[in-house]
């Protein structure tokens, strides 16, 4: 299955040369989330905003499904 | 009037008349916040409310538009009203200096048309949220982490910083630390948001967020639930 991820801030470095140009990654069907972020090598302990198709999700054991849409990105908290 | 002629173009006469009428609440005085004071006084917005606890330190002096070596030591909110003053004496200014919090936030707000968060730290943006929602007012978000920004514009109900604040509690600033340009382009994006938010007209950043990479400039406008 294709599972659509965008990297943002911080965590763009983890995906060069891992993501297709349509934006997907394969992961076999029973992936979690955890193995969203083990294919990246993101350190599961790094803070970050996780969501799993426009909701906040960080459960890393929620499976994920054939075309979700993961985005990764930095806390922000400064001003 | 003169003062106004640039706004004319792509603000029509009676929006302009119009946010010299609004009166915004902006929390916190420093380096996002000095930059949206600036803005909205040049603007022409009608009232400001501004709100601050702290007084300028040098740490400030590398980002906030409002500190100079001569303020350090200096009330925030005093020099923020001294400033529109300067640069706009048709605005009135209200300088509160305190912390805003669920227990006050709602006599500040009440009587504002909406709100602008130029706060820095996640639990003070979460008290925002509630009591602009119980103000029934919007609530335009900013924030910044060194190289990174994120604007979002939230009405009451949208609860938009519950989906990302919900689980951390510091943010990547603390590492990244913050530069002088960053708070100067979510300003700008934030007070593009108020101005629209007060004419309506115009696309919101409603339930959506703006994520800011200046690193690599890229801009991400994230669909959120």
């Amino acid at each position: 299955m294709n599972i659509k991820v965008k990297l943002l801030t911080t965590f763009k470095k983890y995906g060069e040369g891992k993501i297709s140009e349509n934006g997907t990654i394969p992961l076999p069907k029973g992936s979690t989330l955890r193995d969203v972020l083990k294919y990246f090598d993101i350190p599961l302990d790094m803070p970050k905003v996780l969501l799993v198709n426009k909701d906040d999700q960080q459960n890393l054991d929620h499976e994920v499904n054939d075309g979700d849409e993961v985005v990764v990105f930095s806390f922000i908290c400064g001003g | 009037m003169q003062r106004y002629i640039k706004n004319m173009s792509m603000l029509s006469a009676e929006e302009n008349k119009l946010i010299r009428t609004k009166k915004i609440v902006v929390v916190g005085c420093g380096g996002i916040g000095g930059y949206i004071i600036e803005f909205l006084a040049r603007l022409g917005v009608g009232h400001l409310t501004v709100i601050d606890k702290d007084v300028f330190e040098e740490s400030n002096l590398n980002r906030q538009l409002l500190s100079e070596p001569s303020v350090l030591g200096k009330s925030k909110v005093e020099v923020a009203k001294e400033r529109i003053a300067v640069v706009n004496p048709d605005v009135t200014a209200v300088p509160v200096q305190t912390k805003l919090d669920r227990f006050n936030g709602v006599d500040i707000l009440k009587g504002h048309d909406l709100v602008i968060d130029a706060l820095d730290n996640r639990d003070s943006r979460v008290d925002l949220q509630i009591v602009a929602e119980e103000v029934g007012i919007p609530m335009i978000h900013g924030a910044i982490a060194g190289w990174f920004g994120q604007v979002s514009t939230i009405f009451p109900g949208d609860r938009t910083l519950d989906l990302i604040y919900r689980y951390c509690s510091e943010g990547e600033e603390k590492s990244l630390g913050n530069p002088s340009f960053t708070p100067a382009l979510i300003a700008s994006i934030q007070v593009s948001e108020a101005l629209k938010v007060m004419i309506g007209r115009g696309e919101l950043l409603r339930k959506k967020l703006l994520v800011i990479d200046t690193l690599v400039q890229s801009y991400e406008v994230i669909p959120l639930h």
